[in-house]
């Protein structure tokens, strides 16, 4: 059996955009947001979870976190 | 930067609404079904009707406000995800780009944790396993991402193109997976509701993701090509487009 070398496909050396750490911290934070609203079932911050649970409820179910 | 980060967040809304609509449409039939089984269950068993906190209606209006506080974060750090890995991911165009890393991020943050953990409607769930099911599924969550990062970051010692690379990367990621399925608990709820109705609404719940992946992608690709951010979008693609935009 023959080998094939495959053309290599020259890819330019790219210099990536840069993200900077305010960028991560951002992140970070939107990270946060998304556990309060999906996954924080009291597991923290008790009776005030369970709030902000029982509101975002349908949401949360649709997205398939677990729920009570 | 900023210009990506409100790319990122539009994008994000987009897949808020196109979650939100899927739940208004499709996802509430399950739901109420589900609501109404438990109701049926709870006033069977004698309970004396409990005081919800909210009504259905707010309900709704809280379950799509959730989807579109969550898509709005998604957007976000797809975007500076797609920044910081955009060059690495081979595509062409921006679109192209944005397209890989929705595929990539809907096998990794949903599909994985879905297959080992699936959705519930409200009739399913022990009150008194919730902080372990969470702990579970966060843990579930967690490891698909260090999989696919580790797997990602294997192809690229192999070689992208090579053939031995690709079944070496794909064998290695099916290991991680049987690994993650294997070591972690199985759900410990009974599943006491009609099989049928627990996968109208599993299907809906994944129906609903892929939309929003979709629209994240496909939102994020179009903003990208619109309003390429300083340093341009050409980057975030990476080959032939930077060379003719340079």
């Amino acid at each position: 059996m023959e080998t094939h070398a495959i053309p290599a496909v020259a890819a330019p050396a790219l210099p990536q955009i840069r993200v900077p750490a305010w960028a991560w911290m951002i992140v970070a934070l939107a990270a946060a947001a998304s556990y309060f609203v999906m996954l924080e079932n009291g597991a923290l911050f008790g009776q005030a979870a369970h709030t902000l649970h029982e509101f975002f409820h349908d949401g949360r179910h649709f997205v398939g976190v677990p729920c009570h | 930067m900023r210009r990506l980060l409100g790319i990122g967040a539009l994008a994000g809304l987009a897949a808020g609404v196109a979650s939100a609509v899927f739940l208004a449409t499709v996802g509430r039939g399950p739901i109420a079904d589900a609501i109404a089984l438990e109701e049926a269950r709870a006033h069977a068993a004698g309970a004396a009707h409990h005081q919800d906190l909210f009504s259905r209606g707010v309900q709704e209006i809280g379950g799509a406000l959730g989807l579109i506080v969550f898509g709005l974060a998604l957007g976000v750090v797809f975007a500076v995800v797609l920044a910081a890995v955009g060059p690495r991911l081979g595509a062409v165009t921006p679109m192209g780009a944005a397209v890989r890393l929705g595929w990539v991020g809907f096998a990794t943050v949903v599909l994985v944790p879905f297959l080992k953990y699936p959705a519930n409607p409200p009739a399913v769930g022990d009150p008194d396993t919730v902080s372990q099911r969470t702990l579970a599924y966060f843990a579930a969550l967690v490891l698909s991402i260090l999989l696919t990062l580790a797997v990602w970051r294997l192809r690229a010692r192999l070689g992208a193109g090579s053939v031995a690379g690709a079944w070496a990367t794909a064998a290695c990621y099916a290991a991680g997976l049987a690994v993650i399925f294997l070591a972690l608990p199985a759900n410990p709820d009974p599943l006491d509701a009609p099989a049928d109705l627990v996968w109208r609404f599993r299907m809906a719940s994944l129906g609903g993701l892929a939309a929003a992946w979709a629209a994240l992608a496909l939102a994020t690709g179009t903003l990208l090509t619109r309003w390429p951010p300083t340093g341009g979008a050409a980057q975030l693609a990476g080959t032939a487009a930077a060379e003719t935009s340079a």
